[in-house]
């Protein structure tokens, strides 16, 4: 496997997880400029009075495998790095909920999420979220929350 | 009383009145993957409205339109032409010929690849019945960290 199947085989995941959402794709907000990236932006629609979302999804991908141990691996090569940004509902960096990759922070840290309505600083260890489908699912919970609480929906079962 | 949420999430009695099949077929198709669902309760999910529209369009695209599919809200076909005057190829076309791998492999054909890819996806599930995908003005995203 090359990267560029590997690369190529990221858009489609991305693309089935956005499209079972419901997201749009649009043109990515920066050029991609080097080998082994991948971006990506996508927008909810927000047709219901739900909040809106836009993502923003970088990544790096190197040949080989994970030097950290972290298993962000696929096709032989390792995620050097990422930040998956989805700004809900709001302009402020405290209205995103955000997961990055960065290797330079501390084990526990080196995946990390700077979680939404909390302050820029504050980063959690999030290992358990470095899935597409699992990171846009927690996405998703918290734009529920916040419509709900917009809405003061009375609880109701099924 | 009761309230209904305001059409932004459905119960699962209301998907499964929505597509005319039984709430267990519903809970079958969380459980696999096939629709998204926001679990509430040990006995209240929810099912996002868009992502709902997004799964009928997906059902729509697998059997034959019984009539044409309304143009999306979002200008797909204005992100084609943009792509075809760059490249002199659809999109369609290039991420058929990439695959056949009748274009060369380097680092700029695979960046149009993956345009081409998000591109083709997004036409494929165009959306209907939308009110202006605009009605909340788009923000650009914040890159303070």
């Amino acid at each position: 496997m090359t990267i560029h199947s590997l690369l190529t085989n990221r858009a489609a995941r991305w693309g089935r997880v956005i499209d079972l959402h419901g997201y749009l794709v649009e043109q990515p907000d920066r050029a991609m400029t080097q080998l082994g990236e991948f971006a990506l932006r996508a927008r909810r629609p927000a047709p219901y009075g739900d909040p809106t979302v836009l993502l923003d999804v970088h990544e790096l991908w190197l040949p080989g495998p994970d030097p950290d141990g972290l298993e962000l691996e696929a096709e032989g090569c390792y995620m050097r790095g990422n930040s998956w940004n989805a700004q809900i509902d709001g302009e402020q960096p405290e209205d995103a909920e955000r997961l990055d990759v960065d290797r330079s922070k501390p084990h526990r840290l080196t995946i990390h999420r700077h979680p939404y309505a909390q302050p820029n600083e504050v980063r959690e260890p999030a290992q358990h979220l470095a899935a597409p489908e699992r990171w846009l699912q927690e996405v998703e919970e918290i734009v529920f929350q916040r419509y709900t609480s917009m809405h003061d929906e009375a609880d109701e079962v099924d | 009383m009761l309230k209904v949420m305001q059409n932004a999430y459905l119960t699962v009695p209301q998907v499964a009145a929505e597509l005319d099949i039984s709430t267990d077929g519903v809970y079958k198709l969380i459980k696999r993957g096939k629709l998204p669902a926001i679990r509430r309760s040990e006995r209240g999910m929810r099912v996002s409205r868009v992502a709902f529209d997004s799964y009928q369009r997906r059902l729509r695209h697998s059997e034959t339109p019984a009539t044409p599919i309304p143009k999306p809200n979002i200008d797909v076909d204005l992100l084609n032409a943009e792509f075809e005057r760059e490249t002199g190829l659809t999109p369609r076309t290039w991420e058929r010929r990439w695959k056949a791998k009748e274009i060369e492999d380097s680092a700029e054909n695979m960046r149009l690849a993956i345009r081409a890819l998000t591109l083709n996806l997004t036409a494929r599930h165009k959306p209907v019945d939308r009110q202006s995908t605009t009605a909340s003005k788009p923000r650009e995203t914040i890159h303070a960290r």
